[in-house]
């Protein structure tokens, strides 16, 4: 779940100056509400700055709304072993009802060690319709001295009587410059890659070491000119191309067990690659775009398309990927997008 | 002791505490008054309106002991036990957790003992939506013909979910949002108890934006207070909040009607950037549209929310849109909702659709294109007199009909005029494009060329003059000028007077003479075939 290096305080939280800021100065006046909602894209620090909040409240030598890191507490954090926190994690697919009933009775009882209980859900957007349902009543009125946390990338994915029981914080992407720095001094990155990878990741720092294990970059180079052949092949080797990638999507799942995975990447890195034609070909300022490593390239492409079959493909692209989150036939699905995106270019 | 926010703390603890609906208050202490009290009541409104806590209040005001009647004391026992929950008459049951059958056949087993030592049993089932089919069918029983000393007060913010056997076996009441200035009133009194200063426009905003509900009002204003301290910054709000800034919507919905897509991705960006949820940004985006069609269609109304240098900037901009294009703007933001909600990446797709918008480019309204075609009718049912009346001014050229192509407005015009060489060639190339159209063209002839203007008239053969009455033809025809020359001609037909005609007959008619002349021997309907079709007679 979370290990000892997993502990930041907050001073090491990167680049959420305004959030934190706000969590300090509320721990420090000592009016900690009983409910919080972290907003923000993943993997920007919310599950981060939870722990930093326990830490705080519960440490024994507190210093300007920040853990001494020194104390018992502290030091039980550290490790993940501190009693009174409680973290809940989606159990497969879904936060489920059963583990908000657990939550539930926990709160029963007073916190063990600590002064304050902290219960963290993460990705709550994915607790199901009953789980919601049921953390209403401990939401809006927990026993003394808990504090529950919900992590959430949009809030609008809740239902508005759990947003209305909490105070949002909000937590922003990352600047792109802050990321890249990170990759250069932590991961030993070049410059140019490195400032790729941070665009591309949108601002989330967590996605951008992730990419980095995983051999973004390779896959990247081989999905785009993939993609660049596509007009110049035939019919049939198009429905081979795409059959090729369904299979191989499907040989990849046997082994992760996870099916679309792959041909996710896949789109999602098509659309970048759309988006960034639609920005050149409209001359947006280039410090919008996703591949800026491309730039020239996608100078020289943008000269042969046109904005309304751009917008087509990346909406066919768009709808694609819902329908590959919905379980829909791979084959009838990649076969479908890879012709359409044929015959727009 | 930890901290009691403040929506906790001010919860109302009589009926005349609770804000906006006194439609829902005053029905409650006349029955208690009269005693004339249901057995079931069903309380269902959006979040945050006073359900749960009229629900205790209700409960506690039928069971106290001393205060008058419709107003709990607060200080008898009964009181104080629902008060801190340790009643055992009256139980608040969380009908989301506990919501299957056993939990109900448990509370049927308990029902029939009488109240230790209240007046009634109250059973407050909050969230009673989420009970299960086979639980509520099992209480239709107990809650049609309950014991007389059993009352039941059920929660709800979705009624619709409830089935309707129950909802038809209880009173049902429903509660209203509560007005912004009624929320401003109460915000202002609890910052007065509370010892927090904030002026009027900081506490209006939070009501503002709490959408009728006095628990996020209260939320909103206990998350500024904990920033800020009892004294509240004005410019603090919106930030802290993670409120949208209205200039930021404001300064989107006009470069979206200006057509400048770059200024809306740099707006998109700066959204993202700051951490706001993009679907909500989408959300806020459809109300401007909306307030902008709403001050077009009824400018007086007070539908829209806005005041002072807002609302002028909302009634120029649509001014500036018109009716017809913000129509269709809305209608795409709307159709186009469902994408953004499912997808996986939801700023692209926001980017994309914004893109849509700036290019819906002009659009003409239905009444200026019905009034633009009444005046056509109108110009072509008066042709025959205008013709009549300046028959003496154009005897020379002919009048003619005009076409106008909309032409594209960047193209280049080059003044060299166009000589008789570029127009054989233009023939030529017309041969390989469309032949049929090519030797049609052989029967006609260029008059004059002037400006973007080319004039031809056509010739004596009543097929091949009647040939561009067509005006998908002429069109086609247009449209290959433009590919040949380069250059947008518009292209006018002209009927050349009769006398003119035989004597000005350019060059390539001759050519085809010969042939002619060939089958002068042939009847007229055969030499024209022939001559249409370039054909000649074999055997």
């Amino acid at each position: 779940m979370f290990n000892k290096t997993d502990f930041i305080p907050f001073s090491g939280i990167l680049c959420q100056e305004r959030a934190v800021e706000f969590l300090r100065r509320v721990i420090s006046r000592g009016k900690i509400p009983h409910a919080y909602l972290f907003a923000g894209i993943p993997g920007i620090g919310k599950t981060t700055a939870a722990l930093a909040l326990t830490g705080a409240i519960n440490c024994q030598q507190q210093i300007e709304g920040e853990g001494c890191a020194q104390c018992p507490s502290c030091r039980q954090i550290a490790s993940g072993n501190f009693p009174d926190l409680h973290m809940i994690e989606p159990d497969g697919q879904n936060i489920k009802i059963e583990q908000i009933r657990e939550l539930n009775r926990i709160l029963g009882f007073k916190p063990l060690s600590g002064k304050y209980r902290v219960s963290i859900i993460r990705q709550a957007e994915t607790m199901t319709e009953e789980a919601a349902n049921s953390l209403l009543k401990i939401l809006e009125e927990p026993p003394q001295n808990n504090i529950l946390i919900l992590n959430v990338t949009e809030p609008q994915a809740l239902f508005p009587t759990i947003v209305s029981r909490c105070q949002k914080i909000l937590f922003r992407p990352i600047p792109v410059q802050a990321i890249a720095d990170w990759l250069i001094v932590q991961q030993a990155m070049e410059k140019e890659e490195a400032t790729a990878l941070a665009r591309i990741s949108e601002g989330s720092l967590g996605r951008a070491i992730r990419m980095c294990d995983e051999g973004f970059f390779e896959m990247r180079e081989e999905f785009l000119s993939d993609l660049m052949q596509l007009p110049n092949l035939t019919l049939e080797q198009t429905l081979d191309k795409a059959l090729q990638y369904a299979r191989k999507d499907k040989k990849g799942a046997g082994e992760t067990g996870n099916t679309g995975a792959n041909l996710f990447e896949l789109l999602s890195i098509w659309k970048s690659w759309y988006r960034d034609l639609l920005f050149v070909k409209l001359k947006c300022p280039s410090h919008l775009l996703i591949n800026v490593d491309f730039s020239r390239k996608l100078q020289n492409i943008s000269r042969h398309t046109n904005i309304e079959s751009l917008m087509e493909s990346f909406f066919i692209l768009d709808q694609s990927q819902r329908d590959l989150l919905q379980n829909r036939n791979l084959d009838l699905l990649i076969e479908n997008a890879f012709l359409s995106l044929r015959r727009l270019a | 002791m930890s901290y009691e926010v403040l929506a906790r703390k001010w919860r109302p603890k009589v009926f005349g505490d609770v804000i906006g609906q006194e439609h829902i208050t005053q029905t409650l202490i006349n029955a208690i008054k009269t005693d004339r009290l249901a057995h079931a009541y069903l309380f269902s409104g959006a979040r945050g309106v006073g359900k749960t806590s009229v629900a205790r209040i209700l409960a506690r005001a039928i069971n106290c002991k001393k205060g008058e009647p419709g107003i709990p004391c607060g200080q008898c026992q009964p009181c104080i036990e629902i008060a801190n929950g340790s009643s055992i008459d009256v139980q608040e049951i969380d009908g989301a957790s506990n919501r299957g059958i056993d939990e109900i056949r448990e509370l049927r087993e308990n029902i029939k003992y009488m109240p230790s030592s209240s007046k009634f049993r109250v059973y407050i089932i909050d969230e009673v939506h989420m009970l299960t089919l086979p639980a509520f069918n099992a209480l239709l029983k107990t809650l049609e013909e309950p014991p007389a000393h059993v009352k039941f007060i059920f929660a709800t913010t979705e009624p619709h979910k409830v089935p309707i056997t129950i909802l038809s076996r209880c009173q049902r009441f429903d509660f209203k949002r509560i007005p912004v200035g009624k929320i401003l009133e109460q915000l202002e009194r609890i910052a007065r108890e509370e010892g927090i200063e904030a002026d009027q426009s900081a506490l209006a905003l939070i009501a503002r934006e709490s959408e009728g509900s006095m628990r996020d009002a209260e939320s909103l204003l206990d998350q500024v207070v904990s920033f800020t301290g009892p004294r509240i910054e004005n410019k603090d709000i919106s930030d802290i909040l993670g409120i949208i800034d209205r200039d930021l919507v404001l300064e989107c919905s006009r470069a979206i009607i200006d057509g400048s897509p770059e200024k809306c991705m740099e707006i998109v960006e700066r959204i993202y950037t700051y951490g706001f949820d993009i679907k909500e940004f989408y959300r806020i985006l459809m109300d401007q549209f909306r307030d902008l069609l709403i001050s077009l269609v009824v400018p007086e109304s007070d539908l829209l929310n806005t005041a002072g240098s807002d609302r002028t900037e909302i009634d120029r901009q649509a001014k500036k849109a018109g009716l017809e294009k913000l129509h269709q703007s809305l209608n795409l933001l709307i159709a186009r909702e469902q994408d953004l909600k499912f997808t996986s990446h939801p700023r692209l797709v926001l980017e994309t659709i914004i893109i849509k918008l700036c290019r819906l480019g002009e659009v003409l309204s239905f009444d200026d294109l019905i009034g633009k075609i009444d005046a056509l009718e109108k110009r072509l049912t008066a042709l025959p007199a205008g013709e009549l009346n300046r028959i003496g001014q154009i005897a020379e050229q002919g009048r003619g009909w005009e076409i106008e192509k909309e032409g594209d407005r960047e193209a280049e015009t080059t003044d060299e005029p166009l000589g008789k060489e570029d127009w054989d060639g233009f023939l030529k190339h017309l041969a390989s494009k469309n032949k049929a159209m090519a030797n049609v063209l052989k029967d006609w002839h260029l008059v004059d060329v002037n400006g973007n203007t080319i004039e031809i008239a056509g010739g004596g053969n009543a097929f091949s003059s009647s040939y561009f009455d067509d005006s998908e033809r002429l069109d086609k025809f247009t449209h290959l000028c433009r590919e040949f020359f380069e250059k947008d001609y518009i292209i006018r037909v002209v009927n050349a007077p009769v006398g003119i005609k035989t004597s000005e007959k350019p060059l390539e008619e001759k050519d085809g003479e010969p042939d002619k002349k060939n089958h002068s021997d042939l009847p007229q309907p055969i030499q024209d075939v022939l001559q249409i079709f370039q054909g000649e007679i074999k055997g």
